[in-house]
């Protein structure tokens, strides 16, 4: 009788102990929650400060999945719905100015992304077009 | 001033390249009726540089910056040659730095292009009773310079709100178009003044440049 006791007694500890050894671990889960930031200026870089932003999901690129408002700063901040992988498309729009920028969402996800040039390469540009149209002039000079 | 892609409905980007097409081949109708159609293209040449180099000059007016936009001045100086150098800059423009956009490419010749042509018209009729006077010939200028950036704030503002799209808020859309009306008067006295002061110069240094027909 004693020694069924012991054995029974054994047999509930060695069931319950790995319980208590998780009730002293930890669990640690992680998901990626990841917020885009979008900055709208003028191509003078000023801010574009007030101006609307709609936002497209992939799966539905006529309607809205969500609206709002740049700050003063032209700065926008938005958590995309990451189930819904693809091409989001971020409109900025004050006073008949704006642009689109696309965002792509999926396993190659875009950490970073502008439109627009450098610096350099517009000096470059406006140069190609400002000498083009003085040749121009010139040959039909002659 | 430049209305960029995605703004504008199809029918109005399609309509700006329908009036664009007739006011180009009307403009070129014209300059094929002169005795020598090619002596004016050097001038023409280097005044779509000009326009193309003006929209990349800022000056800062709170709560905007605008830019000189010089249409009055190349009315002035390139008459029926005027609108084709605006559209060839705003296609540069367009094409190489999205100011603008190929879409409403038509609708922006037609907000800048058609206050050029005005201004020819308006110059060509001015200046037979104001050339002679150097105060009234400024004034001249002023008027045009100034009610050519004024006609194309209008047209554009007026573009604007009546096809704003549905997802947009419509209230504050309206009150930022006039903030940016409001900040372009400015500009006309600038661009005025600007102009006026080209006019006289060239009467002094240059008369035959003020010559287009």
């Amino acid at each position: 009788m004693y020694k069924n006791i012991l054995f029974a007694l054994i047999l509930v500890t060695l069931i319950i102990s790995p319980a208590f050894i998780y009730a002293h671990g930890a669990e640690i889960e992680y998901n990626a929650n990841i917020t885009y930031k979008i900055t709208a200026k003028y191509d003078n870089g000023k801010p574009m400060a007030g101006a609307q932003v709609i936002i497209y999901a992939p799966d539905n690129p006529s309607t809205p999945w969500k609206k709002g408002v740049c700050d003063e700063n032209g700065n926008f901040t938005f958590i995309p719905d990451t189930s819904k992988k693809g091409n989001w498309t971020i409109q900025v729009r004050k006073a008949g100015h704006g642009t689109s920028i696309y965002i792509p969402i999926d396993e190659k996800m875009a950490t970073s992304g502008k439109t627009g040039y450098s610096s350099l390469q517009l000096i470059l540009m406006i140069g190609c077009v400002v000498w083009g149209l003085v040749g121009t002039s010139l040959y039909f000079r002659r | 001033m430049h209305i960029p892609d995605g703004i504008l409905p199809v029918a109005v980007c399609a309509s700006g390249y329908g009036l664009t097409g007739l006011a180009t081949w009307y403009s070129l109708k014209k300059i094929k009726e002169k005795e020598d159609p090619r002596k004016e293209i050097p001038k023409a040449s280097l005044g779509t540089a000009a326009f193309f180099v003006a929209s990349w000059i800022s000056i800062p007016i709170p709560p905007a910056s605008v830019h000189l936009v010089l249409t009055g001045l190349l009315g002035i100086l390139l008459g029926y040659y005027a609108f084709p150098a605006v559209l060839i800059s705003l296609f540069f423009q367009a094409v190489m730095f999205q100011h603008g956009g190929l879409t409403t490419l038509g609708v922006n010749a037609i907000i800048l292009g058609l206050p050029a042509i005005l201004a020819h018209y308006t110059y060509t009729i001015g200046k037979k009773f104001l050339y002679k006077n150097n105060l009234k010939y400024g004034i001249l200028g002023f008027i045009i310079g100034s009610l050519s950036i004024g006609i194309s704030v209008i047209l554009f503002y007026t573009i604007v709100i009546t096809f704003i799209p549905a997802n947009i808020d419509v209230n504050a859309e309206k009150i930022a178009s006039l903030a940016f009306v409001i900040s372009h008067i400015p500009l006309m006295i600038i661009e005025g003044i600007f102009t006026a002061f080209v006019l006289i110069y060239l009467k002094k240094v240059k008369p035959e440049m003020l010559e287009a027909k």
